[in-house]
């Protein structure tokens, strides 16, 4: 395998990879923050009854 | 038990928990399957050499793309048919991880293009119409965000994605319609498979680690939908429901 080939066929993996793990991270920071939302909320029900 | 009890938000929610890990561990296994077999099993192309190994992921990020889009248009028919909250919802769970494989298949196009081909890009049908696949998703997700009232903005986006299908069967017969620098229909649905048994089998593996990956995400996502709509509800003096408070410490 040349080493253009080896830059070709890393860039185009890396990417893909790079993309998913992206998009996972993403959603987990998006659970985090609806967690800390709904941890925030059920305390403010909790104190209003 | 009736399936379209699960049409509700409320009770698709714990479902959706439920289901997402019986679709990401296939999504993992069929990953690993796939890329051995593209990247160790598989022989060298005679003509491309190593670069072909582009067109593994290349292939199942293009149909992904356009399979996505086709989904979220029949998302948006029943959305707009029948009124259901869960379908808006499942569209808009769908549309990022469509763009992020479209843009992939842009990407990874691009770079088996230059090698090939010798140019980055050319204005042919199948790449420009996929190009537009990609502004239907920028478009979509853009008002989605631009429209504060979610029913408004479910029922605008349904509507924009059911204009955008029609870029579907373009981007699919662009090859065959019109004279293009890409190629023609390699693996199509009424022919058998150009290429080698093993190139096939990596190509379907990997497009069946795509499809597991986007159920799982898409199912995930939703979840977060759902629970941004209620706790938005919420912040507005509702009471908190008993379905997201149990949740609450989870997730």
């Amino acid at each position: 395998m040349s080493s253009r080939e080896l830059i070709y066929l890393s860039a185009a993996f890396g990417g893909f990879f790079l993309c998913l793990a992206l998009e996972i991270i993403t959603l987990r920071m998006g659970a985090k923050r609806l967690a800390a939302l709904k941890r925030d909320l059920s305390l403010t029900t909790t104190e209003r009854k | 038990m009736s399936v379209f009890k699960y049409s509700s938000p409320v009770a698709f929610y714990p479902l959706a928990g439920k289901l997402a890990p019986w679709f990401a561990a296939p999504a993992l296994l069929l990953g690993v399957v796939g890329l051995y077999f593209g990247l160790v099993l598989a022989p060298v192309d005679f003509q491309q050499g190593e670069i072909y190994r582009i067109l593994f992921i290349h292939i199942p990020t293009a149909w992904m793309g356009m399979f996505i889009y086709l989904v979220m248009a029949g998302y948006a028919l029943l959305a707009l048919i029948f009124n259901t909250r869960l379908s808006a919802m499942m569209m808009r769970a769908l549309a990022p991880t469509g763009a992020i494989f479209t843009a992939l298949a842009l990407w990874t196009g691009a770079l088996w293009g230059n090698l090939t081909w010798g140019t980055w890009w050319a204005w042919d049908a199948r790449n420009t119409s996929t190009l537009i696949l990609l502004f239907l998703y920028f478009g979509y997700m853009a008002l989605m965000n631009a429209i504060e009232d979610p029913r408004r903005a479910d029922k605008a986006g349904a509507l924009l994605v059911l204009v955008g299908s029609i870029n579907i069967p373009i981007i699919y017969f662009s090859v065959k319609w019109w004279n293009t620098l890409h190629q023609g229909i390699t693996i199509g649905a009424t022919s058998s498979p150009k290429m080698a048994p093993i190139m096939t089998a990596a190509v379907f593996a990997m497009v069946f680690a795509c499809w597991m990956y986007t159920i799982a995400v898409a199912l995930i996502r939703v979840r977060h939908i759902i629970a941004e709509r209620e706790l938005a509800r919420l912040q507005n003096g509702a009471s908190v429901p008993a379905w997201l408070q149990s949740d609450a410490k989870g997730n």
